[in-house]
């Protein structure tokens, strides 16, 4: 989430005033109505009893209002995070016992995914060009300490990835380590210093991906123990029993391993084979929750904890955002605190400073190639984490603390102080200390990072050493300006190598690094950051928008990203390279082809951008997109004011523009310019006038006047004139309309009831029709809804009806079409369920594990084809004859089915077959028995892009393994892939 | 050790045998060579000297005692890379292993995982020049590809691997059919023992 975005069409202008002055200010107001999804969704770790009196204190409606926020992921209740894990589990070992098995019968008839990038950027722009190639989100870097060319990434949706020429500044190759696991939503990774090979995972990202399992592997990645998941009781009086929903920080050391967690820390003392929760102490002997944000290993068997308490002993974990001080409903307050314990057994409270309001802390220690003299640092975010307090310093191994906030020598319009979190402290916070120095640190949030060389200085003197969007005149300093580092600083590591240290950051464009930010000699402007993000597909997708076959632009592919814009597929001859014409969340995106014109349409949160491709216009770049009208005739900035005070004022009905912006092609509008989108009430058409002009007309009544907004809005791909949306409540989940572009007023559903009469399902997610209008019935009778959330009650539904239903009476009545005990859909969240667009039997579900197809109406269910990790799949196009499937996945990028041999190239593999990170007779096997082979070869041994290393000959390249990989594999013979 | 009765087995029996060192027969030496080698008598695919001289041994990878249908061969074997260095590797004609590229590769890596490993393999292809569609059938003796081992200047005496070792296991090692299906597992794979005396 990068809210501190760059409006695509204001850039000019922003650029003559600070970039944040209207759009920044309006987008802080709205963010601290998205970000309050976070607390209430954040039961997740709470007891199930707490979750009970939490689903029954909160209106439903309430509860409901924070589906159409960021984060959007539904943060699954204790009880939902245990069945996930057990669904997960299952389907991980299908999937590894599956990898060679045959062809089953389907719509889409290929056996192979193919990962499709982003590997790469030929540019990317925001309001203008600028020099990058940005990734998915890190979470934590760790460092072989034997090798400093072994790097680990831990991504929010990714899963773990590892580089053997890591410390490359140029352009490391990275594996992914973890596709097969049961979750790629890493929040933590901890390396075992006294055994490097040894590393444990920690599932659930902070912010949008729930998890509570910890995974160890013994040999750097290759395998992984069965997960283990934490939960544990507080003591008396609190007693409350806990599942944490995210593992944010982790270390290990022997034995040893700390699982920071939003439910408190956990400890194991069997190296990872169990872990007990700790009661950490609390002021005035309370016993409350603590939610951990950082675990330090400070050496010598000590460590350095810091976290947030709970409200009171009844309380469930304290708030990502919007902290309270102590007051009548939280008389404890969410106070930040940190813990420190000599030997990880027993802890006492640090002393810290008489700050009062003190939220998230993170910390890094520094010089900890000294225990004894061990510095540690706090990055000190406001209780409600909407903006940073300072700097925390101790020098006494972490039992008491000093303000080291200090100075900023060298501010900029964007940064102009130590707020360097920004309004977005709860989300973006990083402090990086040189191990080898206890006076050098470095610090990130939203739009800045900074350093210090005097930490331990009275005062420390900080300098800004990197920018979001250097070509803006926010990067400009007094001295100069600054170098590039995406926004919204996550993670990062120090490593000394080669008597220097090179810092490791992870923000929202990916992994960047510095060899020089702790030169004295060198200037604050002048830090040189490297970029690692070549090759890694982790971009955490929203949306896919795709070319087709049947309309002769099958390239053509597209993508919506968490704060890495829209992607773009740039050109033939390196399919995999996307650039990113437009800037901020890119959301929605589609495209649409008639007569009148073809049209591409992209997003950013509250905006709509088109581009409409001709021979003199590339799409791939930034300048050939336009902003269209807003749909409710308002200015873009006056939208982005107008939606943040309406939630500021609570439900009402007044319309305002979402931050996520939706569309749907109408496919059957072969002519005219027809894409559906919407409001925060009501959707719109695009109508194409007279003079060519793209504008909205409203053709729904306000839907949701309660301002809930949509989830999805979706076309018939065959019946002219069916539309429908998917809302946010579980009262109405979904809406439709056989009148086409014509306003009217369009047919509410009643919930859908698994139960009977007493819970209806939460967090619809998607709605699509069949192809072929069932026998007996009229347009709109017969549709499909799926849902990401739990009943109203906040239990799962019940396995055997699972989250995907059909209506065959306009939406009065759902029957659950999830499949037969041994045949059944996972039992987890579905993002999109879309019909096959010629088989009506035929339905793709995409879901919190993957893609899953039915070809018998949903009376069975199976993984569709192997190859796919286990990841949550939030888009899905399939081509209108189907020859392809692609799908949009949330931390591995696109990937696609195309059985065809004329299918474009899509990432490099690696050669590693069998994934045990070496080049052996086993991959020249895999290779040579492939020779030849393409996604349309239908008998094994089926093309896997794993073995296509190289690009072959063809113009555009192909996805075939050729005599070039094989000869590829060989330069690599005996070494790492 | 009823030879007959292991290798009506062996085939079917992938991972079941680790017996890998096989029993040593008497360990022999060509006039002259420092290279001292036992045969393994037992495996599916057996690591066999073919010839010795004063610089270097050679072996042949030969198919034990029963035929085997495969695809693709090849194994790692620890060795001390002290005393040999890898000489000539030569593919041999029962996995024809095609040209441009030819799928078969000997190395002894100096650096990464299989530092100080004899790592080979040869496959057949499945297009491309020298292309075969089908497994081929291996009769019992079948060279799969031949490997020299030269002696290191100044090598000392002692032992270059030992396959007879209790418990020893290559670390990967084996036949495969085109489908990637193990044919023979690296446990069914037998080595000797190389020793140098000087």
């Amino acid at each position: 989430m990068k809210i501190g975005f760059l409006l695509h069409s204001v850039f000019t202008r922003a650029m003559a005033v600070p970039l944040r002055t209207r759009s920044g200010s309006a987008l802080t107001m709205s963010m601290i109505v998205l970000a309050t999804a976070c607390k209430s969704t954040s039961h997740s770790s709470a007891p199930p009893a707490a979750q009970a009196t939490a689903a029954h204190s909160a209106a439903p409606e309430e509860r409901e209002r924070e589906a159409m926020m960021w984060p959007r992921v539904h943060r699954p209740s204790g009880a939902e995070l245990t069945v996930r894990n057990r669904e997960a589990e299952r389907e991980s070992q299908k999937i590894l016992a599956s990898q060679r098995s045959g062809v089953t019968a389907r719509a889409v008839a290929g056996t192979t995914w193919v990962s499709l990038g982003p590997t790469d950027a030929f540019s990317q722009f925001n309001g203008g060009p600028f020099e990058a190639v940005d990734s998915g989100r890190p979470n934590a870097i760790v460092v072989d300490p034997r090798d400093p060319n072994v790097v680990y990434l831990a991504l929010s949706g990714g899963g773990v990835w590892k580089s053997f020429n890591g410390a490359s500044p140029t352009a490391p190759r990275w594996a992914p380590l973890t596709d097969a696991l049961p979750n790629l939503a890493i929040g933590g990774l901890a390396l075992d210093p006294a055994s490097p090979d040894t590393l444990y995972l920690g599932t659930g990202d902070a912010f949008d991906g729930a998890g509570n399992t910890v995974q160890k592997t013994t040999d750097g990645g290759i395998t992984w123990l069965s997960p283990v998941p934490l939960s544990g009781t507080y003591p008396a009086p609190n007693g409350q029993l806990v599942l944490p929903g995210s593992i944010r920080s982790m270390q290990a050391r022997a034995n040893v391993v700390m699982a920071g967690t939003d439910a408190g820390l956990f400890v194991s003392t069997d190296a990872g084979a169990t872990f007990h929760l700790v009661d950490l102490p609390n002021r005035n002997g309370k016993v409350l929750l603590e939610s951990i944000w950082t675990v330090v290993d400070i050496g010598m068997g000590g460590w350095v904890v810091s976290g947030v308490t709970a409200c009171d002993q009844a309380s469930g974990p304290a708030p990502i955002v919007n902290g309270k001080d102590p007051a009548a409903d939280c008389t404890e307050g969410n106070d930040g605190m940190i813990w420190v314990s000599a030997d990880g057994a027993s802890w006492s409270i640090a002393a810290t400073p008489s700050m009062t309001g003190v939220g998230r802390i993170s910390l890094a220690a520094a010089n900890t190639v000294d225990p004894a003299r061990v510095a540690v640092y706090g990055f000190i975010g406001s209780v409600d984490n909407r903006s940073t307090r300072g700097f925390w310093r101790s020098l006494d191994r972490g039992r008491t603390w000093s303000n080291a906030t200090g100075t900023l020598a060298n501010p900029s319009p964007d940064c102009t102080d130590l707020n360097i979190g920004n309004d977005q402290t709860y989300y973006n916070q990083a402090i990086i200390a040189d191990p080898t120095n206890p006076d050098r640190v470095v610090i990130g949030g939203n739009l800045c990072g900074a350093r210090t060389l005097n930490g331990t200085a009275a005062s420390p003197r900080w300098e800004l050493v990197s920018h979001w969007l250097p070509p803006s005149s926010g990067a400009v300093t007094s001295n100069g300006r600054l170098s590039y580092v995406h926004a919204d600083w996550h993670a990062g590591t120090a490593v000394a190598i080669n008597g220097g240290v090179r810092v490791y950051v992870g923000s929202d464009g990916g992994v960047f690094s510095t060899t020089n930010v702790f030169a004295a000699s060198v200037a604050a402007e002048s830090v040189t950051w490297a970029r690692h993000n070549q090759g890694l597909a982790t971009h955490l997708l929203y949306s896919v928008a795709s070319g087709d076959p049947a309309t002769q632009n099958p390239f053509v592919l597209f993508a919506g990203a968490q704060d890495n814009g829209t992607r773009f597929r740039a050109n033939p001859t390196s399919p995999s390279v996307f650039n990113q014409p437009i800037g901020g969340d890119g959301i929605g995106a589609t495209v649409h082809v008639a007569t009148s014109g073809t049209t591409y349409w992209g997003s950013v949160q509250f905006s709509r951008l088109f581009c409409r491709p001709r021979p003199t216009v590339d799409c791939a770049e930034g300048p050939a997109w336009t902003n269209v009208d807003p749909v409710l005739g308002m200015t873009q900035e006056e939208e982005v004011e107008r939606a943040a005070a309406v939630r500021a004022a609570g439900p009402d009905a007044n319309d305002s523009e979402p931050f996520f912006i939706h569309y749907a092609n109408v496919e059957t509008d072969t002519t005219g310019q027809s894409v559906l989108t919407h409001s925060v009430g009501r959707i719109f058409v695009s109508v194409q006038g007279g003079t060519g002009a793209l504008t909205w007309q409203p053709i729904s009544q306000d839907l949701t006047p309660s301002g809930n907004g949509f989830a999805n809005v979706a076309a018939s791909r065959t019946i002219p004139g069916l539309y429908g949306a998917a809302g946010n409540i579980s009262r109405a989940p979904f809406y439709v309309s056989t009148t086409g572009n014509t306003l009217s007023d369009w047919v509410v559903s009643k919930p859908v009831q698994p139960n009977g009469t007493l819970d209806r399902m939460t967090g619809p997610s998607s709605i699509d029709f069949p192809p072929v209008q069932p026998p007996g019935t009229t347009a709109g009778q017969v549709y499909i809804g799926s849902f990401t959330g739990v009943l109203n009650n906040g239990a799962p539904p019940p396995d055997d009806k699972g989250r995907l239903y059909r209506t065959t009476d306009r939406g009065q009545t759902w029957t659950s079409i999830v499949g037969s005990a041994t045949a059944r859909l996972p039992n987890v969240s579905i993002y999109v369920a879309k019909y096959d667009p010629v088989d009506p039997k035929t339905i793709y579900a995409g879901t919190e594990l993957g893609v899953y197809v039915t070809t018998d109406d949903g009376a069975s269910w199976r993984r569709m084809g192997n190859g796919l990790p286990v990841v949550q799949v939030r888009d899905i196009y399939v081509a209108k004859n189907q020859e392809f499937i692609r799908v949009a996945t949330w931390g591995r990028g696109l990937w696609e089915m195309y059985p065809s041999a004329a299918a474009n190239r899509g990432a490099s593999g690696n050669g590693d077959y069998d994934r045990n990170q070496q080049i052996d007779w086993i991959d020249v096997a895999a290779v040579s028995s492939r020779l030849g082979v393409t996604p349309a070869v239908m008998q094994p041994p089926f093309y896997t892009w794993i073995m296509d290393l190289a690009a072959d000959t063809k113009t555009p390249p192909t996805q075939l393994v050729d005599g070039l990989d094989l000869d590829a594999l060989l330069l690599t013979f005996g070494g790492r892939p | 050790m009823n030879r007959s009765r292991f290798a009506a087995r062996a085939p079917a029996l992938v991972g079941a045998l680790s017996l890998v060192s096989a029993l040593a027969v008497v360990g022999c030496s060509d006039d002259k060579s420092p290279f001292h080698y036992s045969d393994p008598e037992t495996g599916a695919l057996r690591l066999i000297k073919k010839s010795a001289d004063g610089k270097s041994i050679t072996f042949d990878f030969v198919v034990g005692d029963t035929a085997l249908t495969g695809y693709s061969t090849g194994f790692t074997l620890p060795v001390d890379a002290t005393r040999v260095e890898l000489g000539t590797f030569t593919p041999g004609t029962a996995l024809p292993a095609g040209t441009a590229p030819v799928a078969a590769k000997a190395t002894i890596p100096t650096l990464g995982p299989l530092t100080g490993m004899l790592v080979t393999a040869q496959s057949q292809k499945a297009a491309g020049e020298g292309a075969a569609e089908a497994d081929a059938v291996l009769a019992p003796g079948t060279v799969l590809f031949t490997v020299q081992l030269t002696l290191v200047d100044g090598a000392t005496s002692g032992d270059v691997f030992d396959g007879t070792a209790e418990g020893f296991v290559l670390p990967s090692g084996g036949l495969r059919n085109k489908l990637g299906i193990t044919v023979v597992d690296k446990g069914q794979v037998a080595v000797g023992k190389l020793t140098v005396a000087k």
